[in-house]
């Protein structure tokens, strides 16, 4: 399965202001604390001590879900905005998108 | 959109782990090899994170004791460390008495510092000849914070230790260079030792009526300008023996 980028960028919503304000390296940083382990298989150049000590905050103001599942209305989304909330979306949907099966099975089926 | 992804133990969890990673991030800046001698900091639950601080700060400052730990008398756990800052002696050395009063206040309200999510986790310091000894009250918070002042103060020592040595260098090339004309010419250079030896030099030129303007910027060695002006003073001296010849 092919995943046109250009298509898909083209499809993309406008940033929202707040994450105007968030640099690559913040999410480099994100990545470094969910998918490492080992300090040897981070690149640790990538990101600044300022954008890692902005991702500890995120994690900081992270609402469990027991909160929000329990505790909040159905309209509240104290996680919106929250970079480390965005990035699992993001990963979420882009695992989905990889796993789904397309309606047609053909060789030319093409997503966005 | 999920309103949340993680339950609260997962978050503790993550948080420790963020946490984590800023430790050694402030490691690596701090100049400590994180890569051909990697450290693990999976970190099991909140507070686990200890053991990635223990490392960075061993790796940071070298041989760091852990001096104490017990209780105090609300029950919160105390933890005292003794951290070797041998630059210490050094800068003690080289600031004036009244700047070290100064610096000590400065140092101490630097490692007077409490979580900002933790509220009852808190870091004090005093200063030593030659280290510093923290200690940390309770153990639930963030390290990383901590971790980044300690770091933050030897930052502040050794570069205060190469600016004020660079001053004293420039103070002596300025002395070592009027003392050669004094002594060649018997003429005394009016200059402030304070001024860049760049601009002396160039007066020294203007002195011996030689057309050559520096400034501060200019990367001209110190040894080009001691040879230089050894050279000027040597054609000085021949032309200045020639006149008395002729007389």
């Amino acid at each position: 399965m092919r995943i046109n980028l250009d298509s898909l960028k083209a499809n993309l919503p406008a940033p929202e202001g707040y994450q105007q304000g968030y640099t690559p390296g913040l999410f480099r940083a994100i990545e470094a604390a969910h998918h490492n382990s080992n300090s040897e298989k981070v690149d640790w150049s990538s990101f600044t001590l300022s954008e890692a000590e902005q991702a500890l905050e995120h994690a900081m103001n992270y609402v469990d879900a027991e909160y929000t599942e329990y505790e909040l209305d159905a309209d509240e989304f104290p996680n919106e905005g929250n970079a480390i909330h965005e990035y699992l979306h993001n990963t979420e949907v882009i695992y989905a998108i990889k796993h789904s099966v397309p309606e047609k099975q053909t060789e030319n089926v093409e997503f966005f | 959109m999920h309103k949340s992804y993680l339950w609260a133990e997962q978050i503790g969890q993550m948080q420790a782990k963020y946490d984590a990673m800023n430790l050694i991030k402030i490691a690596f800046d701090a100049g400590c090899d994180v890569v051909t001698e990697p450290i693990n900091y999976y970190v099991h639950d909140f507070g686990s994170q200890y053991t990635v601080f223990w490392e960075c700060l061993e790796r940071i400052f070298g041989e760091v004791a852990h001096t104490f730990e017990g209780m105090n008398q609300y029950g919160s756990s105390v933890n005292t460390y003794q951290i070797p800052m041998p630059e210490l002696r050094e800068f003690f050395r080289i600031v004036d008495h009244a700047e070290q009063g100064k610096y000590v206040s400065k140092f101490m309200t630097m490692m007077a510092h409490s979580d900002d999510y933790f509220c009852e986790f808190e870091m004090e310091g005093m200063v030593a000849g030659n280290c510093l000894h923290v200690t940390l009250t309770n153990e639930m918070g963030l390290y990383a914070p901590m971790l980044k002042q300690l770091v933050a103060i030897r930052t502040i020592v050794r570069e205060e230790i190469r600016k004020r040595k660079r001053v004293i260098i420039n103070g002596l090339r300025n002395l070592v260079l009027s003392k050669m004309v004094y002594d060649r010419l018997g003429i005394v250079v009016d200059i402030s030792l304070d001024e860049h030896v760049n601009v002396v030099f160039s007066r020294i030129l203007e002195l011996l009526e030689f057309n050559l303007v520096l400034g501060p910027d200019d990367a001209f060695s110190y040894e080009t300008m001691i040879e230089m002006l050894n050279t000027f003073l040597d054609q000085r001296v021949i032309q200045t023996n020639r006149g008395d010849v002729a007389a």
